[in-house]
């Protein structure tokens, strides 16, 4: 990590998005973004629907191109890193591809980067164990429950080793029993990997729970309002949920957002 | 099963035991029937294996035997040392067989009362190999006037629908297409034997004529003249010797006309339909009516001489047709269920198992089986050329917005032209061959491959879309990978929908190309002659072409549920 962590993993100055621009339907997604997060940050992306976080993730994945501004992926301009595979992303429904098996889901990324078919089944049997999937390899997808989907598509964003790992509200779909436990492995994930994560959520207690930076963003335009440093200790747990400095946190978030919604 | 629903499951069980009771009743009473009967009853003699008996006999003393049944009898009489075998043998043979057949029936039915008695799971399958075999009998058993038998045969099957109803037991696919084609069985002969009854028209009585008869014309102009009767219904030729036409037409000669003060009516509306209606007896159209002179402006129609004191001159004419009959509205024609148009099953079956021709040397269904595979031959062909352009158009298509707005609507407009209109120039362009054909079966299958491929391969989700670009995925791997298996199902429903449509264009294609080998051309032979004889043959050419339909779907549906089945639920 030498030369690698003294290069932010995403830079991102001055960044607008327009769509549509100079059209009657205009929308200005998202206005001035600034921010920088470093090498195996875990990053919260948190605001109301329309504030544009999951617009700012699918800039960083360059599915979208910005429309004015420098926004660079470990040093690269985001098409190159996507070309690179510097990043593996998860979204909100788990994207399986259902005539793929649960071990041919984690390989698919590996197929199409040329990996051969030994090093490809290893590698999708460890992240399946990773993700405590082990035995459901040969299972197709429709015979494992949302949240066990999930976990796959994890499995798979993170199959290649990517550097960066983007999440656009990918357990907002699941109960909360569920969520907090996918919170609890996700942890454990990042831990392990020291992979960066940028992860967008609309959950206040998970923004808090999860990252060490929370990014608190507004609509109309979309724009950062805060970023506030989040200092509890990891490793975090069940515990962390009741200490008064998660309350803490979590009413801090939820004022920035109050104040964000009411100018 | 809980204490509350046993009344109810009992009460099941006995009334299905009673079904099957009187199931067995008529198996007992069809197979003493075929006991007692004689080698030359006409139960056992105009039966389906009666009248291939009798074929089989003919072919054994033939000089050259091109059918494997008539080497079957040859060898048969070879071993008797008979020069052609006697019929009879085959005859008693068959009989022995059916009685056997029925025997085996006899038990199965029995072991369904044994089997709904002991609860059993295996008692639907067991009710289903009964219903088949019942429903075979349709075919063997000759319908012969005045025996019944055959409706024996339907009570017997409803009673087994009734049975399969109250069984315990889920409702599989086999059962069901075995329950429906019994029913079909079941409604084909009832509604021939309710046609046959009401003579194949269903009629609303009518007000009919009154009349009275006189012996002479002279007689009977006599009392019209002298108002005893108000009309006379009459030849035309013999009223206009006696008196003046109405209107009068004023340079006709009538001075020398026997009765001035009398008119026949030469302009009346003699259509009595009822809206499109028919109604029968029809009016002859030589007959006129005669009226005095001053009632000739009051008639218009023959409906006003319903019901007025009407006379005409004795003979058949009033005493036994026309007049006399009752007039009768003509609700429904049944004459689309006559042994012509609709033949009973068993004729259909003995078609089967007859030569195409008289005295030919083999059986039509071997004629019609080899037709059916030359056709799906050429079917086949058509399906993978059409299948292939099909694939290849809808992927351009799905990669192009510019190929799909350009040429999509060129596409849909070929489907526009009917394939009557196609056909023969491609016959002449391509000359008249199986290629010809393959070709007009593949315009008619690439349609439903094109337009599906197209909507199959946009069927991945953006997010799924977005996932491979994210892995920097190139458009063919995303292609092969992705969009290709994502459209699986949706080729697959076009390709079912293909399998059926390239033997329909197969069928059509083989007309103007002359090709005498397909089902194309049996078609069009045993519709031609349209008569008692043919439209069997005919029913047996539709039916071997449907089977030939549905052996390729199922073809198609198999290698569907191999290739879709493992990830697809109840596909």
């Amino acid at each position: 990590m030498s030369e690698a962590s003294e290069i932010p993993a995403i830079y991102a100055q001055g960044v607008n998005k327009i769509f549509n621009p100079k059209q009657e339907n205009e929308v200005v997604a998202l206005q001035n973004i600034n921010f920088e997060a470093q090498q195996g940050e875990f990053i919260s992306l948190i605001g109301p629907s329309g504030c544009g976080k999951s617009t700012l993730l699918r800039l960083i994945a360059n599915l979208i191109d910005p429309t004015s501004g420098i926004l660079q992926i470990n040093g690269k301009v985001p098409e190159q890193a996507r070309l690179d595979r510097d990043y593996g992303i998860v979204f909100q429904a788990a994207t399986l591809y259902e005539w793929r098996t649960v071990s041919k889901n984690v390989q698919l990324p590996l197929e199409v980067m040329g990996y051969s078919k030994q090093k490809r089944q290893r590698r999708a049997q460890e992240m399946l164990e990773m993700v405590e999937l082990g035995q459901f390899g040969n299972h197709y997808p429709w015979q494992l429950s949302g949240g066990m989907q999930q976990r796959v598509s994890i499995a798979r964003a993170l199959a290649f080793e990517p550097k960066l790992l983007l999440m656009d509200e990918p357990f907002g779909a699941l109960d909360e029993f569920t969520r907090e436990r996918m919170n609890m492995e996700l942890l454990r994930i990042w831990e392990t990997t020291h992979v960066t994560v940028v992860f967008v959520t609309h959950s206040i207690s998970e923004a808090v729970f999860m990252s060490n930076r929370i990014v608190v963003m507004s609509p109309r335009p979309g724009r950062i309002t805060e970023i506030i440093e989040n200092d509890i200790p990891y490793p975090r747990n069940n515990d962390t949920r009741e200490s008064p400095e998660f309350f803490q946190k979590v009413t801090e978030v939820r004022e920035l957002l109050r104040d964000a919604h009411e100018v | 099963m809980n204490q509350q629903n046993l009344p109810q499951a009992n009460l099941s069980k006995s009334l299905s035991i009673l079904l099957l009771l009187v199931v067995g009743g008529i198996l007992l009473f069809i197979t003493s029937q075929f006991w007692n009967a004689t080698l030359e009853d006409p139960l056992i003699l105009d039966s389906t294996t009666g009248e291939l008996a009798i074929w089989m006999s003919d072919q054994s003393g033939e000089e050259e035997i091109g059918s494997y049944l008539g080497g079957v009898a040859a060898d048969w009489a070879e071993s008797r040392g008979e020069e052609t075998l006697n019929p009879d043998v085959i005859l008693q043979f068959m009989q022995n067989g059916l009685l056997v057949s029925l025997a085996i029936l006899l038990i199965v039915n029995i072991a369904v009362i044994v089997s709904i008695a002991l609860q059993s799971g295996r008692t639907r399958t067991l009710m289903l190999v009964l219903l088949i075999g019942i429903d075979c009998l349709l075919f063997i058993i000759p319908i012969i006037e005045g025996n019944a038998i055959v409706m024996w045969i339907l009570l017997a099957i409803m009673l087994m629908l009734a049975g399969l109803f109250i069984a315990p037991g889920k409702v599989t696919r086999v059962i069901g297409f075995f329950v429906v084609l019994s029913f079909l069985f079941v409604v084909w002969e009832s509604s021939k034997a309710f046609a046959n009854a009401v003579d194949y028209k269903i009629l609303l009585p009518q007000t009919s004529w009154e009349y009275s008869s006189y012996p002479t014309i002279e007689e009977a102009l006599d009392a019209l003249n002298s108002g005893e009767i108000d009309a006379i219904a009459l030849d035309r030729n013999d009223l206009s010797d006696y008196m003046p036409e109405y209107p009068d037409d004023p340079e006709a000669d009538t001075a020398e006309l026997a009765y001035p003060d009398l008119r026949y009516l030469n302009d009346l509306d003699a259509t009595a339909n009822v809206l499109f209606f028919e109604i029968t007896p029809e009016f002859p159209g030589r007959l006129k009516f005669a009226v005095r002179a001053e009632d000739a402006a009051n008639a218009s129609s023959i409906r006003d001489f319903y019901d007025v004191s009407l006379a005409t001159v004795a003979g058949e004419f009033a005493e036994e047709r026309y007049l006399a009959v009752n007039r009768n509205l003509v609700l429904v024609d049944l004459k689309i269920l006559n042994d012509v148009n609709l033949p009973h099953l068993q004729t259909i079956a003995e078609a089967f198992m007859q030569p195409a021709r008289r005295n030919g040397s083999q059986l039509l269904i071997r004629i019609l089986a080899d037709a059916g595979w030359y056709t799906w031959g050429e079917a086949a062909a058509g399906f993978i050329i059409g299948a292939i352009l099909g694939l290849v158009l809808g992927t351009f298509f799905a990669h192009s917005h510019l190929l799909e707005r350009s040429l999509l609507p060129y596409v849909v407009a070929s489907q526009t032209v009917p394939i009557l209109a196609i056909a023969p120039m491609v016959v002449i362009w391509l000359g008249a061959s199986q290629l010809s054909v393959a070709v007009i079966a593949a315009y008619l299958t690439f349609f439903p491959v094109t337009i599906n491929t197209l909507r199959g391969l946009r069927a991945p989700s953006q997010s799924q879309l977005d996932l491979m670009q994210s892995y920097a995925a190139d458009t063919w791997t995303i292609l092969w990978k992705i969009r290709f298996p994502a459209a699986l199902p949706y080729i697959f429903t076009a390709l079912k929908v293909s399998a059926t449509a390239s033997v329909v264009g197969a069928i059509i294609g083989e007309l103007p190309s002359g090709i005498g080998d397909g089902l194309g051309r049996a078609i069009l032979d045993f519709s031609s002659d349209y008569s008692l004889i043919s439209t069997p043959k005919l029913w047996a050419s539709i039916i071997m072409a449907a089977m030939v339909g549905i052996f390729f779907f199922v073809a198609v549906s198999i290698v569907e549920r191999l290739i879709l089945g493992r990830y697809i639920r109840n596909l």
